[in-house]
């Protein structure tokens, strides 16, 4: 019996496909073929590199930050210098807490050995400031003769409690607006 | 000599216009039963063309190669429902098409010629027949019957053991056999 249905089924021809189709379809696939990207060997050159780099920089990273353990490890946290916060001291006396901060944190950047000139100049510069932010700080009365032209020269001496010339001297000063 | 798949794995336009020749109508068949409609059952055609453009590379190392397109068939036929599900422009399920319509959709799945006496009888018993089964095991009688694939090829593309196939298809012609019974009695 399953023979019959078989034999049905096998005498039925299915329907083949539009004859347009093929042209259709082989034109397709030969703009895909011609479409084909860069040679692969560019493409897997150009991942490499971005692979390369990134881990360059990783391991740049991991490097720097072994090495500050282990100076951490072998010498301790940096030391307080004591210039620094001499100057410091000095700058919290006159003006507050968080400019004396900004001061410290300034004097304390790490610097090369062979820079002990320029750490010299800059620390001479910080005094002189220091020097001149009392005066200010002080009122009209102790302006020295020898004012700066380019630097309040006319402006009358501020009342206690007025950083703004502390401010612009340290260059933190806020411009206002309107 | 080359062989065909490393002709295709090459690239070489003429080996794909010749696979093309080879399965197109076959192919096509198949997917105008699994979607329902010969303007989808084209771009699902053209769809799995370019797909194995695009993954020629793999050809050279295909060792049946018929089995391979259908593969790639089934998958684009798929493709293309899903994306229709999408769009929610679903078309009737084939086991829920009314009676009269599924006779006259399954009869111009096949070629007659006018000429032919009974044939265009047949082919309705047939298509009627073959609409009575669920799609899974029809899609196993039409790969087996139209597209002419062993049962291994069949697992092949369906993904089942060889053994479950031929199975399935002895079922499916007991079932088509029962309502032939049926039908004449």
């Amino acid at each position: 019996m399953n023979d019959d249905i078989e034999q049905l089924l096998g005498r039925l021809t299915p329907r083949g496909v539009r004859a347009e189709l093929r042209p259709q379809v082989l034109a397709a696939v030969e703009g895909q073929l011609q479409a084909e990207p860069a040679s692969p060997w560019l493409w897997r050159s150009a991942v490499a590199v971005a692979a390369l780099l990134v881990l360059g920089i990783g391991m740049n990273i991991g490097v720097s930050e072994m090495s500050r353990r282990r100076m951490a490890q072998l010498f301790g946290p940096p030391p307080v210098s004591k210039a620094a916060m001499e100057v410091a001291k000095a700058v919290e006396e006159i003006t507050d807490q968080q400019t004396a901060r900004w001061v410290y944190d300034r004097l304390t950047i790490p610097r090369q050995s062979s820079d002990t000139d320029a750490s010299a100049n800059h620390y001479a510069m910080l005094q002189q400031l220091t020097n001149e932010l009392e005066i200010t700080a002080k009122g009209p009365n102790h302006e020295t003769p020898q004012k700066d032209p380019q630097m309040d020269g006319d402006r009358p001496g501020r009342a206690g409690g007025d950083r703004s010339g502390c401010q612009r001297l340290l260059r933190v000063d806020y411009r206002y607006t309107a | 000599m080359p062989t065909p798949q490393e002709r295709l794995a090459r690239g070489e336009p003429a080996a794909f216009a010749e696979l093309y020749d080879a399965c197109a109508d076959r192919v096509g068949h198949y997917l105008t039963v699994r979607l329902g409609s010969r303007e989808d059952a084209d771009d699902a055609l053209q769809e799995t063309f370019l797909r194995l453009v695009r993954l020629r590379k793999k050809l050279a190392k295909v060792e049946n190669l018929v089995a391979y397109v259908f593969t790639v068939a089934r998958n684009e036929a798929a493709r293309l429902a899903a994306r229709k599900a999408r769009r929610r422009w679903q078309q009737v399920p084939l086991d829920q098409v009314p009676l009269s319509e599924m006779s006259l959709r399954g009869a111009e799945l096949f070629y007659c010629q006018p000429s032919a006496n009974g044939m265009q009888e047949a082919a309705e018993i047939v298509a009627r027949a073959l609409e009575g089964l669920n799609l899974d095991l029809r899609e196993i009688v039409e790969l087996k019957t139209y597209a002419g694939l062993t049962f291994q090829q069949i697992g092949q593309v369906t993904g089942l053991p060889q053994g479950t196939v031929a199975t399935r298809y002895r079922s499916a012609v007991a079932k088509m056999q029962s309502w032939l019974g049926r039908q004449t009695s």
